[in-house]
C-alpha cells in the first residue's frame, strides 16, 4: 500500500473511532490498535504509538466541552491522576519485559465479569443514597452537575475512594502497557467503586485519559514508535470525531450512553480474551 | 475564594454552572492546545503531499522496515528538520504540542491550587506534573 492511500484511509477510520470513543468515554485507542494491526497489518509498537497520541487528542478535544458544561469533577480527576500517571509510566516501562498477551487475557476477563452489575443498574439514572467516605470528605470531592433534561442541579457525593484509587493505578498500568486510555476501567472505578453518576464518570474519565496517556507517550516517542505519517492522520481523524461526539453526549439520556457502553464493553472483552488466547 | 471546590463556592446569580471561571480557563487551554496541534499536524500533512520528500513518499512496507531497524528521535533532529521545512518534523512538532496540552492543563491547575492555598491538592498536582515532565523529557523509560 502507498503511504498516500494509507494516510487517507487511516484518517477516515480514525474519525469513526474518535466519534464512538468520546460517546462512551473510552480513549478511542481501544479501537485504534486493532484497526492498525488487524486492518492495516501494522507493527504493534507503531499501533500503540499512534494510539497513545490519539488517546490524548480524544480526551483533550472532548474534555474541553465536558469541563465547560460542568460534567467533569476536576478534584476527583486530579487526585486519581496521581495513581494513573505513575501507573502509566510503570506500564510503559514493564511493556519491554512482560508478554502483553497475559494482560490482554486478564483485562478481557475482568471486563466481562464487570458487565453483569452494569446491566442490572440499567434503569438507574443517578446512584441513590451515596454518602462521602472519609477521604472524599477530607479532599472535598462531592460536587453537582447540571441535568440538561430536567434543567436542575444534581448533587452527588463520592464513596470508595481507596478502592477507586487502586483501580486507577491498574488503569494507568494498562494504559501505559497497551497504549489505550483505559477509559473503560476508569469509568468502572468511578461508577462501581466510587458510585458517581454515569455522566460525571464518563466526563471525568475523558478528562483523566489525556494526562494518563501523556505520561507514557514520551517514552514511546523517544523510542521512535510514534511515526508522523501514522500518528498524524490518526490524531487528526480522532480529533474531528471526538469533537462531534462531545457535542452529541450532552443531549443523550444516561440510559442510552450506558447501553452503548455495555455493548462496547462486551465487544472489547471478547476481543481481548481472544487476543490473549492467541486466537484473534 | 475557592476556585476548585464546588461544595464551598457560591454560584453568582444569573450564571449558568458551566460558566465557572476556573473551568472556562481549563477548557480554553485544552481547546487552544488541541486546535493548535491539529493545525500544525494538518499543515505538515498537506506539505508532505504537496512537496514529496526526495526519493518519494514510499510504501508502508519500507516504512515498517525502517521502524524495525530502529528510528532515532532527538531534539536536534526535530529542530533541524523544522528549520529546513521537513514536513515530517512539522507533524512531529504538532504531536509534541498535543502531548504538551494535558501537561499545560496540569500546570494551570497547580497554579490555581497554589493560589487557593490548598496544600494537599498542590502537592498531588505537583507530583503528577513531575511524573509528566520526566516522561516528556525522556528521563525515564
Amino acid at each position: 500500500m502507498s503511504i498516500t492511500l494509507f494516510v487517507v484511509l487511516v484518517f477516515a477510520a480514525s474519525v469513526g473511532a474518535g466519534l464512538l470513543g468520546s460517546l462512551v468515554g473510552l480513549g478511542g485507542g481501544i479501537l485504534i490498535v486493532p484497526l492498525l494491526t488487524i486492518g492495516f497489518g501494522l507493527d504493534v509498537r507503531l499501533a500503540i504509538g499512534a494510539s497513545i497520541i490519539s488517546v490524548i487528542a480524544t480526551s483533550s478535544g472532548a474534555a474541553a466541552a465536558f469541563v465547560r458544561d460542568h460534567l467533569t469533577n476536576i478534584r476527583v480527576a486530579m487526585f486519581l491522576e496521581l495513581a494513573t500517571t505513575i501507573g502509566a509510566v510503570a506500564g510503559a516501562m514493564i511493556a519491554i519485559f512482560i508478554n502483553p498477551r497475559l494482560l490482554f487475557f486478564l483485562f478481557g476477563g475482568i471486563l466481562f465479569f464487570s458487565i453483569v452489575p452494569m446491566v442490572r443498574k440499567l434503569g438507574e439514572t443517578a446512584p441513590v443514597g451515596v454518602v462521602n467516605d472519609r477521604l472524599a470528605t477530607r479532599l472535598r470531592l462531592a460536587s453537582f452537575y447540571p441535568d440538561r433534561i430536567s434543567g436542575s442541579r444534581v448533587e452527588y457525593q463520592v464513596t470508595g475512594v481507596p478502592l477507586g484509587f487502586g483501580m486507577m493505578f491498574v488503569a494507568g498500568v494498562v494504559s501505559g502497557l497497551l497504549g489505550i486510555g483505559s477509559g473503560a476501567l476508569k469509568v468502572l472505578a468511578m461508577d462501581t467503586a466510587m458510585r458517581m453518576p454515569i455522566k460525571v464518570s464518563s466526563a471525568t474519565s475523558n478528562f483523566m485519559i489525556g494526562v494518563t496517556a501523556a505520561a507514557s507517550s514520551g517514552i514511546y516517542f523517544w523510542h521512535g514508535d510514534i511515526l508522523p505519517v501514522v500518528a498524524g492522520p490518526v490524531a487528526l481523524g480522532v480529533l474531528v470525531g471526538a469533537t462531534a461526539g462531545a457535542r452529541l453526549l450532552v443531549r443523550f439520556q444516561s440510559d442510552t450512553i450506558r447501553r452503548i457502553f455495555i455493548v462496547v464493553l462486551i465487544v472489547i472483552s471478547i476481543e481481548m480474551i481472544l487476543r490473549g488466547a492467541g486466537i484473534a | 475564594m475557592n476556585r476548585l471546590a464546588d461544595d464551598t463556592r457560591t454560584s453568582p446569580a444569573g450564571r449558568e454552572p458551566g460558566t465557572h471561571p476556573m473551568e472556562l480557563r481549563i477548557s480554553w487551554v485544552l481547546r487552544v492546545g488541541v486546535t493548535l496541534a491539529g493545525a500544525i499536524v494538518l499543515l505538515g500533512l498537506v506539505w508532505y503531499f504537496v512537496q514529496p520528500p526526495a526519493g518519494g513518499r514510499g510504501s508502508l512496507a519500507t516504512l515498517q522496515d525502517r521502524h524495525a531497524a530502529g528510528i532515532e528521535v532527538s531534539w536536534t533532529s526535530i529542530v533541524d528538520g523544522i528549520r529546513h521545512g521537513d514536513p515530517l518534523r512539522i507533524i512531529e512538532l504538532g504531536l509534541i504540542v498535543l502531548i504538551l496540552t494535558p501537561m499545560t492543563r496540569v500546570a494551570l491547575t497547580l497554579v490555581l491550587f497554589l493560589m487557593d492555598r490548598d496544600r494537599i491538592f498542590s502537592l498531588v498536582t505537583a507530583i503528577v506534573l513531575a511524573v509528566l515532565l520526566l516522561g516528556f523529557l525522556g528521563l525515564i523509560g
